[in-house]
């Protein structure tokens, strides 16, 4: 339940064993290794052993069997299940399939050639179809297309805009008695279509003429014979080639069943790429090497004994010393563990902190819970998450957010009991007594002013929750009069300021009132002085005392507006309900009869499930936000680095020993 | 004359349409502006599609808001019935327009944020959140307006 101790693990071993017990670190995966660095006195005897060109040609392996998977993809028709997981193997299967390995790297060069066969000659049809088009235009052309010259005339085929006016140009080069025919075989809304037939000598002036108007001249080599000939051979060509392009899918589909396989020698391959890079990190020498890394401080003893029992090594464990860089690992219980990743987030706990995510977890749910506060949302949301959760077979991030949804929707179901919303007002609607109240509690629509005190007394117990976070850091960092001056005297000072606004909030009972109110002012004004006393004690000169003072003085404002952000479980609540029971009412405006129960079921269906999807995104932005700024920027020191063990990072199987 | 056409129905009912016409304006904007930035990413890369959606739902809120606080004006005056004084109806009038002025001005700015937030998932789909942090601060006033709303309507 907490930020697990670490421990630095120094290995000396044979370089001849190297490789096979990097491989058993690997397998075991608890060593974070850190990337050795190698004091001056030993630089003549340990290098670091980086393998350029193995790397390089494992990365150039990894690419071609990443493309081949990603051209194999579309072509698997095998069922495939909603979340990804990856597949369970055991080791002797493993092994068999790595075996082949080579035949399977050079199945997926063969995948990615078809591939790139099937692309060419895709693009071919594309460029087959634009010609067609282009050919469409001149179909009118009376002459074969190859025509270009006879002994005294020049045939030139060629589009004009089609602005531009052809009969003034026929008379400017009547006008010039030059031997020109403009033929127009032609137009769309874009150009004119023409083949101009000129003598030889007046090609000159004539085409000048053509081109002061835009003319411009369209070849057609290549082609032989008329336009629609050429048209009939272009589609039976692209005809062969789409008969082509199914026979290469058909074969990509054959070739699916590669897949498994693979996706397995992918995997073989990034574990020794992972192998390669440690060894590139660690120091090795002639005949020794030696490595460090991390282990949590539970493991060592097991793994001490499991490394001297199979090697001829030296190995030494040592507490971490102040100013080491260590990684964080965080182990919490069962509902802790679900926010881990929406702290996360935010960013690594530090060492010296204590783990926030058991005090988060109970506070981002029960904020969730008021957001969405509607039972029957809440009993949906659990219900799904926590089939999810149980039957389907998850890992990681994917299972612990579907713990935290099953979970959420029990807090929401909490609430929504509560404050009697099941799926809004519908009990209430259907019963056709919309006064009826089923809330344990009361209802924050009839009674907000109500909900607004209980929301903002929440986020006191919030914020003051925090500052006792604040306080278990400075414990463990060891600093307990700072314990004092740094966290009793904001409670003091803080506690004074919600005594004197109590009578500002709306719906406070007289009685609390008049019990607090008048020594709000003492307690305020007691925990100011310490402050001013204290928050500058850090700061060298006398100037300095005083700004620092009067600076957290003014962070009451920060307090205040931090308490009154949480009005938004409130808000965000309130919303809720309200359209849900806008759903209800505009449903069951058909009355009990066929057409009316089924209308009432479509915008049901349709109306709870757009009211249910925005309002979850709410409550679970809006609540992290509560933790993120109102909460963890009490106390929260951020900035340390994950926990990475060197261990088989594979992407698709997970082989069992 | 004035006051038998313009009557107490006339002025919550108008503060009813304000709230929501106004609200839900600025959340049209603010989507329409953080949803031409989304296309823009989804167009690179499909797979950032979720994060920027959720980015772009963001400002729609204002809308939501909105509807609330015209319905619960709406209500406010089937309670009253024929009853419902000149008094009472502009107060009802004046409740909408907090959310209804806010939510327009918070919707359209908060869309602006949420575009600019679109942008740090182009680069960094894993600084997600810090975009979505930063789009919420705009809803924070928006917050406000409809809780300012609320008690409004609830004195009447």
């Amino acid at each position: 339940m907490a930020i697990v101790d670490m421990k630095k693990l120094t290995l000396v071993g044979l370089h001849d064993d190297r490789h096979r017990i990097l491989a058993r670190l690997m397998e075991i995966g608890v060593v974070d290794i850190v990337d050795a660095n190698i004091d001056e006195e030993l630089s003549d005897i340990f290098s670091k052993d980086i393998n350029k060109d193995d790397l390089n040609e494992l990365e150039g392996k990894l690419h071609t069997l990443e493309t081949a998977i990603s051209v194999l993809k579309p072509y698997d028709e095998r069922k495939k299940p909603i979340f990804k997981v990856r597949k369970d193997m055991n080791h002797h299967d493993y092994m068999a399939i790595v075996l082949k390995r080579h035949e399977v790297l050079a199945d997926a060069k063969n995948i990615s050639e078809v591939k790139e066969n099937m692309d060419q000659t895709r693009s071919g049809i594309n460029r087959e179809n634009g010609s067609i088009v282009t050919l469409n235009s001149w179909s009118a052309l009376s002459i074969p297309m190859e025509t270009e010259t006879t002994s005294s005339t020049n045939v030139t085929n060629g589009m004009i805009p089609a602005a531009a006016d052809i009969e003034a140009m026929r008379i400017k080069i009547e006008e010039e008695e030059l031997a020109c025919e403009l033929e127009v075989n032609g137009s769309d809304n874009d150009q004119s279509y023409l083949t101009v037939y000129t003598h030889t000598d007046d090609e000159q002036p004539a085409m000048s003429i053509l081109k002061r108007n835009g003319f411009a001249v369209v070849s057609f080599s290549g082609y032989q014979g008329n336009v629609d000939e050429n048209i009939v051979a272009l589609k039976k060509d692209i005809d062969n080639k789409e008969s082509e392009i199914k026979v290469i899918e058909n074969k990509l589909r054959d070739l699916s069943i590669n897949l498994d396989n693979i996706e397995v020698v992918f995997d073989y391959y990034s574990i020794r790429r992972e192998i390669s890079i440690t060894e590139g990190e660690i120091a090795s020498g002639k005949r020794i090497f030696y490595l460090e890394g991390w282990i949590p401080a539970p493991i060592e003893e097991s793994l001490k004994n499991e490394l001297t029992e199979n090697w001829t090594i030296d190995i030494s464990v040592r507490e971490p010393v102040d100013g080491e860089d260590i990684p964080i690992l965080v182990k919490n219980g069962f509902i802790g563990d679900s926010v881990q990743d929406i702290t996360e987030m935010y960013s690594m706990p530090s060492y010296q902190s204590v783990d926030p995510n058991p005090v988060t977890a109970p506070f981002f749910l029960l904020f969730f819970g008021l957001m969405l506060s509607d039972a029957g949302y809440g009993l949906v949301m659990a219900i799904a998450c926590g089939v999810i959760y149980f039957f389907v077979k998850l890992e990681g991030t994917m299972k612990r957010f579907m713990k935290m949804g099953m979970l959420a929707g029990l807090a929401t179901m909490f609430w929504g009991a509560l404050f009697g919303s099941w799926f809004g007002n519908l009990i209430p609607v259907l019963a056709g007594d919309l006064s009826m109240d089923l809330s344990i509690w009361f209802q924050p629509v009839l009674n907000p002013e109500y909900m607004l005190m209980w929301s903002l007394l929440f986020g006191v117990v919030h914020i003051y929750v925090g500052l006792a976070m604040k306080a278990a850091n400075l414990i463990k960092q060891k600093k307990y009069f700072d314990v004092i001056w740094d966290v009793v005297t904001w409670y003091i000072f803080f506690t004074g300021a919600v005594f004197l606004v109590m009578p500002f909030v709306p719906a406070v009972p007289t009685s609390a009132i008049e019990a607090v109110e008048p020594y709000g002012m003492y307690i305020l004004v007691t925990g100011a002085v310490l402050l001013l006393l204290t928050q500058g004690r850090k700061s060298k000169n006398f100037f300095g005392k005083i700004v620092g003072g009067l600076a957290a003085i003014y962070n009451l404002i920060n307090f205040m507006s931090d308490v009154l952000s949480y009005s938004r479980l409130l808000a965000l609540g309130l919303a809720t309900s309200v359209i849900a029971s806008i759903v209800n009412e505009m449903g069951s405006m058909g009355g009990f009869t066929i057409t009316g129960v089924i209308v009432f079921i479509l915008v049901f269906l349709a109306g709870h499930t757009i009211n249910f999807a925005l309002n979850a995104l709410g409550a679970y932005v809006h609540s992290s936000r509560l933790q993120y700024i109102e909460f963890f920027n009490k106390f929260y020191e951020g900035g340390g680095k994950p926990f990475r063990p060197f261990r088989r990072n594979t992407k698709y199987i997970r082989i069992k020993d | 004359m004035f006051f038998e056409v313009f009557n107490a129905n006339f002025w919550a009912i108008l503060g009813a349409a304000l709230a929501f016409f106004l609200a839900g304006a600025g959340s049209a904007k603010g989507v329409s502006i953080a949803g031409e930035a989304a296309s823009g990413v989804v167009a690179e890369d499909s797979d950032k599609f979720v994060s920027v959606m959720i980015l772009e739902a963001l400002p729609s809120t204002q809308g939501i808001y909105g509807f609330v606080i015209a319905f619960m004006i709406m209500a406010a005056m089937t309670e009253l019935g024929a009853g419902i004084t000149m008094q009472q109806g502009m107060t009802l009038f004046i409740a909408g327009l907090p959310i209804g002025i806010v939510g327009l001005f918070s919707g359209v700015y908060q869309g602006r944020v949420a575009a600019a937030s679109i942008g740090i998932i182009a680069k960094r789909s894993s600084d997600m959140v810090k975009g979505i942090i930063l789009t919420l601060m705009v809803e924070l006033f928006a917050i406000f307006a409809i809780l300012i709303s609320i008690l409004m309507v609830g004195r009447v």
